[in-house]
């Protein structure tokens, strides 16, 4: 099989193959041990918006930057073949030849595309010669109701069927109850049947009532051995806001000073314009460092978001000729 | 150009996103030189001195700016003076429509204002604009407070000619929050900017002339700090002195003004110091800390610099506070993504080599971010495990620097406070309400922010903006003046009490201060009990007034009616005069909390012995503080027949004691014992005892509390 390179596999230094992070057993005195207040974290978000901006070419390179992270995202009853393909074309293309030549980028495509598990074929298909990896939500998405076995058969499902990526949803009773146990037991199983491939843990914050819940999970996520945490199913009301995602982050860097292994972040749901993609950007960059802002570690779950993107980058090609 | 852009994809560095400053500098040169402003008028000073206001990032000059001296100072304030009964008595409604006037014109100006701030200074632009937004609310609300003056304040306010004087640059919205409420309560003034924060106020003299203010009721001088608050604070004209500076000058002013009338205001360089239990969200913490302690280049005096953590967490908390100073952005005010400006505040420059030296003397560990330009400037500076016995707890640090001490307990944590003397704000950090209310409960400062720092609301008066404190008359505002009076404490022999008696007054004074536990209806029941053991007694009290003063019974009865009724009043007051909630936005409650002051030394005069003396004593154990008192000398006799009285109305022992002899000589004593909270001087100048608007109510309440704002942001 020959594999063409994504633009940021031959270019960026962060490919360096990340150590996986292969979990914990469940520390409950590290838990018990999280304080969150939630108004001290809704104000660093106002007041980071204050203090960092971006503009011209550190604008565009961003936004470029932005593109490699997303998932572009199908997740609809209606979604068939076609429009799956036309997906996946946009993911190895998300920008137009002479817009790239004009930025003077050789090449680039998104971070994965992410879609239900009955299209993991069409994908393949469509993806076939390329590395972009396909991701599938799965374990009965997005409300994750459905019995315990048939979650973790869909899983191996997924992953036979050619999934690399796998967007799990953990069960929001097992948070609102406070059975922690049961939760880590639920995110380890569903990380052994994943086997190689990567696996994305939703919280789904928005039903987790509190902050102090959605920091607790994160933990909890992490030690059952998430390589991602994502905020959402982009399902439900309020999906992915910044307070909730510096919560999780700040779970990610408490995680990461105790074990040294770096867990990803993916917020999804509500992020469809640049600018609210250059805010999650910034935070990824102030918060955790450079690192987290490539796609190996950052990943934005959107499907609007590219053709805003693209508008802007559009728009910025023609004010130079 | 296409290759920086992937240049910055690979990097993902930031940069720079400048302002421009060209309607300051344009502005700036259409109206320089600037001369003074004086009676509605720009004046050329009268020496014709003038000196440059420079861009302290470029070193570019920017304006010429006058230079005021002694004679300029004269003709300011008597413009003041000419100005004050006009507006003094001017209807509520007209001072509210210019005070809302002035809000509006601050509100168009804003962006223009913040920008003269940044160069004038160096102050980050991001800082100067929120805080010019949150300017022109204060106005508005004072507009509000103006309007409401007749009704709520109805007569008790008296105004004068008020100094503001700043002598390390003030941001505006500080000079704001001061000038506001004392335009509201019907004073006119004379504003001395600080030397490198006068462009704005420059700026707003404009729109003081624009918006047709009265000429003369503000008048600004700009000059050389220090002689110019020399000549202008000495004036003899003068009501208050609002004082803007370090706390040392500040102690020297209220010395030097001491007996002369003026009512002095501080509002002195003290920082706000974070205490941090284990059960914090010490990420938030740090974020707190960044905010306050680099704010204003480290020179607000909001910014922190102790940093007060219980023991256990204290490796993790400086720990995350090391990794996020290392993500700071030191650099160009103007540009939007600098945390901190380049421009080190005068006076920090040479400030940090002696600290550092001292540091290594105590062998205390220091550490400073990985970006700092070693040898250059005042990077921020972290200095270890300050024990209370440092000499850097001792020393007013004008830079971005940080203590951080460790406790094991609050007690500890409350000790740790008063040992470094700071100032009359606290932050505390913990998940724990009961933690967090228990330490905020037991502090005694005007705020409190729970797991937050800096709060500030236009509605919530904070450091002195009641009207009421711009309008008490000075005999009222004494605090104890143990440094003042120092050398007069050597005990003289006179007839009558001395300075042993004074002590041993005082110590059971102290032993007494349960009485502010005691519920506002038991402290009410006691002065009830008082009037009517007073009314009983009515005719005999009478008589000894009438023998010792001279004049006539029906004046004496009247005097002691006069007396019965105060007591009423405060023994009302006492289960009045409370605190309050207040929600704002964002989800956080203010509660107020109205608390005493502790002991407070009151001199009563000899005109109206008894009524003087209940006057003031009245409204002090009212709200729950004991008294230590010197009678007039015609009051002794009187003074002998209320002993009984107080006994029989259950007065606690020690909550009122009373020491009679050479008044002078006792007053001084008393005034240099450091165990005074407060300190009531009232000899010649007294009020009209018998009008209830001058001689009882809130000014007398507001003279005997303190009062406390607890801010409490929620959210689970």
């Amino acid at each position: 099989m020959t594999t063409t390179k994504s633009w940021t596999d031959a270019v960026s230094n962060a490919e360096v193959v990340l150590e996986r992070n292969p979990g914990l057993p469940l520390d409950m005195g590290w838990v018990g041990r999280a304080h969150i207040n939630r108004n001290a974290i809704e104000r660093r978000i106002r007041v980071l918006a204050a203090r960092r901006a971006l503009q011209d070419e550190w604008q565009v390179a961003w936004l470029l930057r932005a593109i490699t992270c997303i998932d572009l995202t199908a997740l609809s009853g209606d979604d068939t073949p076609s429009n799956v393909r036309h997906l996946c074309v946009k993911a190895l293309q998300p920008l137009r030849a002479n817009v790239l030549a004009a930025l003077g980028c050789p090449t680039l495509t998104t971070g994965a595309v992410c879609i239900y598990h009955n299209l993991i074929p069409t994908a393949v298909q469509a993806l076939e010669g390329s590395n972009l990896p396909i991701a599938a939500v799965s374990t009965g998405f997005p409300a994750g109701q459905a019995p315990f076995e048939q979650k973790v058969d869909e899983i191996r499902a997924s992953v036979r069927a050619g999934a690399s990526e796998i967007d799990i949803v953990i069960s929001r009773a097992h948070v609102l109850t406070g059975n922690w146990q049961a939760l880590y037991d639920e995110v380890k199983a569903y990380r052994e049947a994943c086997g190689a491939a990567h696996m994305k843990t939703i919280l789904e914050t928005y039903e987790l009532a509190t902050l102090s819940n959605v920091y607790k999970a994160s933990l909890i996520c992490m030690m059952a051995g998430a390589d991602f945490i994502k905020t959402s199913t982009g399902k439900v009301a309020v999906n992915a806001t910044l307070p909730v995602g510096l919560t999780m982050l700040r779970a990610i860097r408490e995680y990461h000073e105790q074990t040294g292994y770096k867990v990803g972040f993916k917020p999804a749901g509500g992020v469809s314009s640049a600018a609210v993609a250059l805010n999650w950007l910034i935070l990824m960059h102030e918060e955790l460092g450079v690192e987290w802002t490539h796609n190996t570690l950052f990943r934005i779950g959107a499907s609007s978001l590219l053709g805003d993107i693209e508008r802007q980058l559009n728009n910025y090609v023609s004010a130079l000729s | 150009m296409g290759k920086q852009i992937m240049e910055i994809f690979e990097t993902m560095e930031y940069g720079p996103v400048l302002e421009s400053a060209s309607q300051a500098r344009s502005w700036l040169q259409e109206q320089q030189p600037f001369q003074l402003f004086i009676g509605g008028q720009w004046s050329t000073p009268v020496a014709g001195h003038y000196a440059d206001a420079l861009y302290p990032v470029t070193g570019e000059v920017l304006a010429s700016v006058a230079v005021a001296e002694p004679d300029d100072v004269e003709q300011a304030v008597a413009s003041a003076v000419s100005a004050l009964s006009a507006w003094g008595s001017a209807r509520a409604q007209t001072r509210a429509r210019y005070l809302y006037a002035l809000s509006r014109h601050i509100q168009q100006h804003a962006a223009l204002l913040a920008l003269l701030e940044t160069l004038d200074s160096g102050r980050v632009l991001r800082e100067s604009r929120g805080e010019l937004a949150q300017a022109a609310r204060v106005f508005s609300y004072y507009a509000g407070q103006a309007q409401l003056a007749e009704s709520v304040y109805a007569g008790e306010l008296t105004s004068g000619v008020v100094v503001l004087c700043a002598t390390v640059a003030q941001p505006f919205l500080q000079l704001v929050q001061q000038l506001a409420p004392v335009l509201a309560a019907g004073n006119t003034v004379v504003i001395k900017p600080a030397r490198h924060a006068s462009l704005a106020v420059l700026k707003f003299a404009e729109i003081v002339q624009a918006v047709d203010l009265p000429a003369g009721v503000v008048n600004v001088l700009t000059g050389d700090d220090d002689t110019l608050t020399q000549v202008l604070t000495s004036h003899t004209a003068l009501a208050s002195v609002v004082f803007s500076g370090t706390k040392a000058a500040g102690s020297a002013l209220r010395k030097r003004l001491v007996g002369s009338g003026t009512n002095v205001q501080l509002s002195v360089v003290t920082r706000t110091p974070f205490v941090v239990f284990e059960d914090a969200d010490l990420d938030s913490v740090v974020e707190g800390v960044v905010d306050a302690a680099w704010s204003n280049q480290g020179s607000l005096s909001a910014a922190a610099t102790n940093l007060l953590v219980q023991e256990n967490v204290a490796t993790a908390l400086v720990g995350k506070l090391r990794a996020r100073i290392e993500t700071l952005r030191s650099g160009d005010p103007l540009d939007r993504t600098t945390d901190l400006s380049s421009i080190i505040p005068d006076g920090a420059i040479d400030a940090l080599p002696p600290l550092l030296a001292q540091a290594s003397k105590e062998r205390l560990q220091y550490w400073q971010p990985s970006w700092a330009e070693q040898g250059t400037g005042f990077p921020p500076t972290i200095f270890f495990d300050v024990a209370p016995a440092s000499q850097l707890t001792q020393s007013e640090i004008p830079g971005p620097a940080l203590l951080v001490s460790t406790f094991r307990d609050l007690k500890e944590a409350l000790g740790l406070l008063g040992t470094f003397g700071n100032g009359q704000t606290v932050s505390i950090w913990s998940e724990n309400i009961n933690v967090a209310l228990d330490a905020a409960s037991q502090l005694k400062v005007e705020a409190v922010w729970i797991n937050s720092v800096n709060l500030q609301d236009s509605a919530v008066a904070l450091n002195g903006t009641d009207l009421y404190d711009y309008t008490r008359p000075a005999w009222l505002t004494g605090e104890a003046l143990s440094a003042a009076t120092a050398g007069h404490t050597q005990n003289k022999q006179t007839s009558g009490g001395s300075l042993a008696d004074l002590r041993s007054a005082v110590a059971a004074a102290k032993k007494a201060s349960s009485w502010s536990e005691r519920t506002t209806q038991a402290r009410a029941q006691v002065l009830y009990a008082l009037a009517e053991n007073l009314a009983v007694r009515e005719t005999d009290f009478a008589q000894r007034i009438a023998e010792q003063t001279g004049r006539d019974h029906a004046d004496a009865i009247k005097e002691v009616q006069a007396s019965i009724a105060r007591l009423f009043s405060y023994a009302a007051w006492a289960e009045t005069f409370a605190g309050s909630t207040r929600r704002l936005p964002e989800q956080t409650l203010v509660m107020e909390t109205v608390e005493s002051l502790g002991i407070i030394g009151v001199v009563t005069p000899d005109a109206y012995p008894l009524l003087g003396l209940i006057s003031l004593i009245a409204p002090a154990i009212a709200m729950g503080n004991t008294v230590v008192a010197i009678p007039a000398r015609q009051a002794s006799l009187v003074v002998a027949d209320l002993y009984p009285l107080l006994e029989s109305a259950h007065v606690p022992a020690g909550v009122i004691n009373i020491v009679t002899g050479d008044r002078d000589v006792l007053s001084k004593d008393l005034a240099g014992l450091r165990e005074l909270a407060a300190f009531w001087y009232c000899g010649s100048a007294h009020p009209d005892w018998f009008n209830t608007a001058q001689s009882e109510g809130r000014t007398f309440l507001r003279a005997a509390t303190r009062i406390k704002h607890i801010w409490l942001p929620y959210g689970a």
